[in-house]
């Protein structure tokens, strides 16, 4: 089963980190490859990006946990993979320890697509240092 | 259907041989981590063909058919058919591959159709690529393999 995950210190309260990740529609902000995500109901999302060859991918997803200021957990509900994902958020002196999680299970013919898709996982996840600069340099507010 | 093109860095009489010798199928075929255990090639029109898709994990996936033309070292097509993996029944699908003269390099340019639509075409098209780089990454090593022995010889 393709894996990927995380984890980054950043130097912002963890209600703030929360705050900012149990609103997806900041993702664009530090997930580039992100072209649209559009708030469709409280847990739902609908939500676009960029595919091999910059093709529009639908990847609508569906928060499934909001603990905060502890845990998110997500499933995605349309394209042609479909990751569950969760973000971990720990207090460490001050600021915040995230830990962003993605997981997908391929079955049959989808086996096939497991190299791609765990490299696709793996750059999605490290993405957390540039949500580390957009929030370390937002101001307090 | 499913188109692919892709230029790699090897003239072709070089990728028409990685395509279809089975030496060289076990040396990339299948996407990423796959391996290939076992590669059978009886290499004319109405000879068959069976590649062996090994996962890190599970149980193999395994293609065949049969070649309907083949035209060295410029162009094959042949059927594709699951014998294990996904399910796909009696389910067919085509696969023709040009390889284009381009002096030392060779543009590939790959057709898959016929499948089930139910499949749908982001496997196959994340196998195919998945397969191109590893192809890519064999003819860079032949390259240096070559380089390095004249480095020996000079």
């Amino acid at each position: 089963m393709p894996e990927a995950s995380d984890s980054v210190t950043i130097e912002r309260p963890r209600d703030e980190v929360f705050a900012f990740l149990a609103d997806a529609e900041n993702d664009p902000r530090w997930r580039s490859g992100v072209l649209e995500m559009k708030r469709q109901s409280p847990t739902r999302y609908r939500q676009v990006v960029a595919g091999p060859g910059g093709r529009r991918v639908d990847a609508d997803i569906e928060v499934t946990e909001h603990t905060p200021p502890a845990r998110l957990a997500f499933r995605t509900t349309a394209g042609p993979v479909r990751p569950i994902g969760r973000y971990d958020l720990a207090e460490a002196d001050g600021g915040t320890e995230l830990t962003f999680s993605l997981a997908v299970e391929l079955r049959g013919l989808r086996r096939l697509m497991a190299p791609m898709v765990r490299r696709t996982m793996q750059n999605e996840v490290r993405r957390l240092t540039e949500l580390k600069r957009v929030l370390e340099n937002a101001q307090p507010g | 259907m499913l188109e692919i093109t892709r230029v790699v860095d090897a003239p072709r009489a070089q990728v028409f041989r990685a395509w279809t010798d089975p030496d060289e199928l076990r040396r990339w075929w299948g996407p990423g981590e796959f391996t290939c255990p076992d590669a059978e090639v009886d290499l004319r029109p109405g000879g068959r063909y069976r590649l062996v898709m090994q996962p890190t994990a599970g149980e193999p996936m395994v293609v065949g058919g049969t070649y309907r033309e083949v035209e060295p070292p410029a162009r094959l097509v042949y059927t594709w058919r699951w014998e294990s993996g996904p399910p796909a029944g009696e389910a067919e699908s085509l696969v023709t591959v040009e390889f284009r003269d381009l002096g030392e390099r060779t543009e590939v340019f790959l057709t898959h159709s016929e499948f089930p639509p139910e499949h749908g075409p982001a496997p196959y098209a994340m196998g195919w690529e998945g397969g191109l780089d590893k192809i890519e990454r064999l003819v860079a090593q032949s390259a240096s393999t070559r380089s390095a022995g004249s480095g020996a010889d000079a």
